[in-house]
């Protein structure tokens, strides 16, 4: 969450110590090796994030893992399970991994931390201004959710963990059709034409079903909703429609101002659904 | 010395081009005790009969061994040849080499090998077997239908026309059934409500039949002919022996909840009649949402009432019947398809409808009035998609099988609109047209020609954009997507059992299938009929099925209740539990592990020494008991012995193999 | 012998051919569906009537996303992302990789080896230029690299040496798999 994810990432160190949960960066932490790895070759697919988890096991035993990102996530939690179900996979992978790995703590994905029942009371205390009356789509993308096998998740067709999080800052989020709806992220690059339409109906649908802004919870997924609008609005003569991660709800909500996430490094103006919400509320602050 | 003869059968080619007859033949005349054998082609039919009747007679025979097919096939046919030959018809013996050898095996000198060791067993329990005699017990000359749809009105009224007594009980305040929601069958058309109201009206004044309406089944005791049943009545509030239906207290009532029968698309007050064709045409108080039973004020309904029929303070009685049969008739519900399916909007699009909410809609007496239009802003739809195999052939969300109905009725829906609303364009997405049917076949041709469009794929998502539901699927026919626009979607849902039938079936000790069905005592042989003597079953409590398939097997039930309830009194197997009174210590681990409530403690007079004493021992009942043996394995002093299958007999059959 | 293959494919995937009965939900919801030369649907039908060739050389196991809608509303749970994924290996033994496909990875995993991490504007300019795409998403660099959301300097791991040999051994024993 270094370069492209810079709001995401701003806005999640600002939420996390504004509610007293410290976030340990793995020391040395590699790629997981996105699709690309494991469309080559399936160890390659499963040692490279188990490399970072048998890092975080070495060096901090006691802690869990989260990620911000949804195909980290899927990567991640199928090292894990992998290691825990298969033993001549498990000897295979500490080979290469050249670290032993015994997949002991969890692996999380932030929405997961988030709705955590004493993480949502913290951020309840925390809240100082309300995003009255914005209008969000929760985009959940697939990773997080699918396949159930790995993720565990309740509803993957509707799920609501996302929705009750955004609540919390008195924005209103609304009942659409796309929450788990595959973007192609994965293809971006290679299937660009594809990916570009995938993303197009799932904003037409969250504009449709009434949505001001979407909000993600994947890096991925906010990059490649937000990155291509310029040829969202010609294409369709619809407007653009901002794109943020659900940290930099919570962020303004707790008071971050625009330069705490970086908001002007959104791709499509953003700052201007945030700031009329803002207005609506009580006692009418500015972004 | 015994003088058994042993009969060969080929079952045609069946058993003979696998195993060897004349090996048999050879082997039975070496063995002790054996004073005939001989084979023949067909040994179940009348001259393979014959030809064992004349062995008897000619080589004095006092003990048959029949080497053919499985018992359950044909022992009883061989049963009744003997009841006139002078033997105990218990004194045949059936040596299993179809089912056991010659169908599972191809090595033939194994498979002879086998069948001649099969053979041997037999010829040596044989040699303990003893005359067993049937009792009778008496029948209590009344039936009980569990259910009011409409097999349990078919097989009420067909019981009771055969000159029976009947009570039909359901759980509802009517009668009536899904049959009654629904608007036109297929593949007539004709009007559901014109045939079923009169069969309804029938059960309600016919002198033999009683309807027990807001009923449920509370316990079961006893055995076939002899069952006695605790019936719970639950509370009216409504005095029926005064009501006269005038429907005056209904008019008032401030409360409106969903109206059950209509499925959610209209309201009911709390007192109401549920349906106006309703029998009986009495209405009850719904307590769960009735103001004053609630605890709070209100009392309008027995103001308003001219009779004062209105008796808030009405409890759930239980009321004791006693009957010689019972016939299961508990039909089937629709699966909650929000629950299963997500990308279907789990029920959160008001324009997606189940197969039978659009029966309520198309009905004429429905809460549109027979209008088609969407439930959301109540325009007619210019697009209908029909989805069929909702929860049905969907072993990861829903059921393995195939509800049977709803390729016809989504036929029908398709119909229905067509001629409503001419112009309208329906599609129907189907995995595989199944019309097995007298004019089935014929109705789908005419639904395609109407107009309907078919589209080979399952549907892959549901949702709405602006007013409207898209519904993504695939045109397998084609290998495209597709995606089409509708102002209406149909669901045509799964069917299940109905809610209850797992701790009914339990009451009854009836078995049920992995899908909770009922289960049939035989899929082809016996299909009206459960496990448990005088237990039958009807409808779509055993499974999927339309309306013509439940009215048959409903008369097909009651049939077999006729039967039984003509005789006066019924031979029970003799093939039981006995209980040598000396040896049991009246422990009572028998009572416990016996699954047909058959063996009870009984307090006998007895001796100890020269004292007179008071002891308990095992008592078998001959009605109650199947025969299973359960007991006998649990006994720890050996006093059970189940007759027919002693002991001794079951060592004899291993000595044979194993010594 | 294909068939040997196509057994050996499906075992390894977990996949049971003759569960699929053909009923589409799965190209239904497939987001990719669209761009495919063989529908997800078809692809299994290639399963049963045992013509592996077809499966392995559609763009359908390249453009596979991964992203589990179908095996999710499968009536039969037929896992066709494990399918796609086997056929991606066996594929790429036989030399029928989808030259767009290939090329991002390999630059993916190039850029892996060098820096441990993934560098987005390197892998994204290379893609570019590997895949004659010089001008895809180039609008937005500007202001990407106005914002720093894109860094002309990688970030590297401190072990990206020991990250490198860990791939090259993932790259030969993978080889040995198959």
């Amino acid at each position: 969450m270094e370069s492209t994810a810079k709001s995401y990432r701003l806005a999640t160190e600002y939420v996390m110590s504004r509610i007293g949960v410290e976030l340990v960066e793995i020391e040395d932490w590699n790629c997981c090796g996105a699709t690309s790895a494991h469309t080559l070759s399936e160890l390659m697919g499963i040692a490279l994030p188990a490399r970072s988890l048998a890092t975080a096991e070495l060096k901090e035993p006691e802690l869990d893992i989260v990620t911000g990102c949804a195909s980290c996530y899927a990567r991640l939690r199928l090292a894990m399970h992998k290691i825990r179900t298969d033993k001549a996979a498990k000897y295979l992978i500490e080979n290469v991994i050249d670290m032993p790995y015994e997949a002991r703590r969890e692996v999380y994905n932030f929405l997961d931390v988030l709705s955590r029942e004493d993480v949502t009371e913290a951020i309840k205390g925390k809240i100082k201004r309300k995003l009255e009356g914005l209008k969000v789509a929760c985009y959940y993308g697939c990773l997080n959710v699918r396949p159930a096998l790995i993720t565990g998740a309740p509803d993957r067709e509707n799920p609501q963990s996302m929705d009750a999080i955004i609540a919390l800052t008195g924005a209103e989020t609304v009942d659409w059709a796309f929450k788990t709806e595959c973007c192609g992220a994965a293809h971006q690059n290679d299937a660009a034409s594809v990916t570009r339409d995938l993303s197009w109906r799932i904003l037409k649908n969250a504009q449709l079903s009434g949505a001001e802004v979407i909000v993600t919870a994947c890096p991925m997924c906010n990059l490649n909703l937000e990155m291509r609008q310029d040829g969202y609005r010609k294409n369709t003569g619809r407007s653009s429609i901002p794109v943020f991660s659900v940290s930099e709800l919570l962020a303004v909500a707790m008071g971050a101002s625009a330069r705490h996430i970086a908001l002007d490094a959104h791709h499509v103006p953003a700052a201007k659904a945030l700031a009329a919400a803002l207005r609506r509320s009580e006692g009418g602050v500015a972004i | 010395m015994s003088r058994i003869g042993v009969f060969v059968c080929h079952c045609g080619t069946n058993i003979a081009s696998v195993v060897d007859p004349d090996k048999l033949i050879a082997a039975a005349r070496e063995l002790p005790g054996v004073a005939y054998a001989a084979d023949y082609k067909y040994m179940c039919s009348e001259p393979g009969q014959q030809m064992i009747k004349d062995s008897i007679s000619e080589h004095g025979l006092d003990r048959i061994v029949i080497a053919s097919c499985s018992p359950r096939m044909h022992e009883t046919t061989f049963r009744k040849m003997l009841k006139n030959t002078g033997i105990n018809p218990y004194m045949l013996e059936i040596a299993n080499i179809r089912e056991q050898c010659s169908w599972v095996h191809v090595d033939k000198d194994r498979a002879s090998e086998k069948a001649v060791n099969l053979m041997r067993m037999a010829v040596s329990k044989i040699s303990k077997n003893e005359p067993l005699y049937a009792q009778t017990i008496p029948i209590t000359k009344k039936a009980l239908v569990i259910g009011g749809g409409i097999a349990g009105i078919q097989a009420a009224l067909d019981i009771a026309d055969a000159g029976h007594e009947v009570v039909l009980l359901e759980r509802e305040s009517s009668v009536g059934g899904k049959m009654a929601m629904l608007d036109k069958t297929f593949p007539t058309l004709d009007c559901s409500a014109c045939i079923s109201t009169p069969k309804m009206v029938d059960v309600g004044a016919h002198p033999n039949i009683t309807l027990m309406t807001s009923c449920e089944v509370e316990s079961v005791s006893g055995y076939i002919g002899n069952f006695e049943v605790g019936i719970k009545q639950k509370a009216r509030y409504v005095n029926h022996d005064i009501c006269t239906g005038c429907g005056l207290c209904e008019t008032k009532c401030p409360v409106k909840v969903e109206s059950e029968f209509n499925l959610g698309l209209s309201t009911r007050p709390a007192i109401y009649k549920l349906f106006p064709q309703a029998v009986p045409s009495k209405p009850i108080i719904d307590k769960e949402n009735c103001r004053l039973l609630k605890g709070g004020k209100c009392g309008i309904c027995a103001k308003l009432c001219p009779l004062g029929c209105v008796n808030y303070e009405d409890e759930d009685r239980t009321i004791t019947d006693n009957f010689g049969a019972i016939v299961i008739a508990t039909g089937y519900q629709l699966v909650d398809w929000p629950s299963m399916y997500g990308e279907y909007g789990g029920g959160r699009y008001k324009d997606i409808l189940s197969g039978l909410q659009f029966e309520r809609t198309v009905n004429a007496a429905g809460p549109t009035e027979g209008h088609i239009v969407r439930p959301s802003d109540g325009k007619e739809p210019e697009t209908v998609v029909i989805v069929k195999c909702v929860g049905s052939r969907d072993p990861n969300k829903g059921k393995s099988y195939c509800s049977r109905a709803c390729c016809m009725y989504a036929a029908k829906h398709a119909h229905q609109i067509l001629e409503k609303l001419p112009g309208t364009r329906v599609f129907i997405f189907y995995i595989d047209v199944r019309t097995p049917g007298k004019g089935y076949e014929e109705f789908y041709d005419q639904t395609r020609m109407d107009g309907a469009v078919y589209v080979r794929g399952r549907v892959s998502k549901i949702y709405e954009e602006e007013g409207q539901l898209v519904c993504r699927g695939e045109d397998s026919l084609l290998g495209e997507q597709v995606s089409v626009k509708a102002d209406m979607v149909i669901l045509e849902t799964a069917m299940e059992p109905s809610p209850g039938i797992a701790e009914l079936t339990s009451l009854l000790g009836a078995a049920r299938d992995v899908n909770n069905w009922v289960q049939e005592a035989h899929p082809k042989l016996r299909p009206a009929e459960t496990q448990v003597g005088g237990v039958f079953l009807a409808g779509t409590c055993q499974g999927p099925k339309d309306i013509p398939d439940t009215v048959a097997q409903a008369s097909a039930a009651a049939a077999k209740v006729i039967g039984l309830l003509n005789k006066s009194e019924m031979e029970t197997s003799p093939m039981i539990s006995a209980v040598e009174r000396d040896k049991c210590s009246g422990c009572g681990v028998c009572v416990g592990i016996c699954p047909y409530k058959a063996v009870t403690l009984l307090e006998i007079d007895d001796r100890h020494g020269a004292k007179r004493i008071k002891r308990e021992v095992a008592n078998v009942n001959s009605g109650l008991c199947q025969g299973c043996g359960a007991c006998t394995s649990a006994c720890r002093t050996g006093a059970l012995d189940l007759l027919g299958f002693r002991n001794k007999q079951i060592l004899e059959e291993v000595d044979a193999l194993c010594l | 012998m294909t068939n040997e293959k196509l057994d050996s494919l499906l075992a390894k995937a977990g996949v049971r051919q003759y569960d699929c009965y053909q009923c589409g939900k799965c190209t239904g919801g497939c987001p990719m569906a669209r761009a495919m030369d063989l529908k997800p649907r078809g692809v299994m039908r290639c399963a049963q009537i045992g013509s592996l060739e077809r499966i392995l050389k559609s763009n359908t196991i390249w453009l596979c996303t991964g992203c589990h809608t179908c095996v999710e509303r499968c009536p039969h749970d037929v896992d066709l992302p494990a399918l796609m994924e086997e056929a991606r290996y066996l594929a790429s033994d036989m030399g029928y990789e989808r030259r767009d496909s290939k090329v991002l990875n390999e630059v993916f995993i190039a850029n892996l080896k060098m820096f441990g991490r993934n560098h987005e504007m390197l892998l994204a300019g290379l893609y570019n230029m590997i895949a004659f795409k010089p001008l895809q998403d180039m609008s937005s660099v500007p202001h990407m690299l106005k914002h720093g959301l894109i860094e002309i300097k990688p970030h590297e791991t401190q072990k990206s040496e020991s990250i490198k040999k860990m791939i090259e051994r993932a790259e030969k024993l993978s080889s040995v798999r198959s």
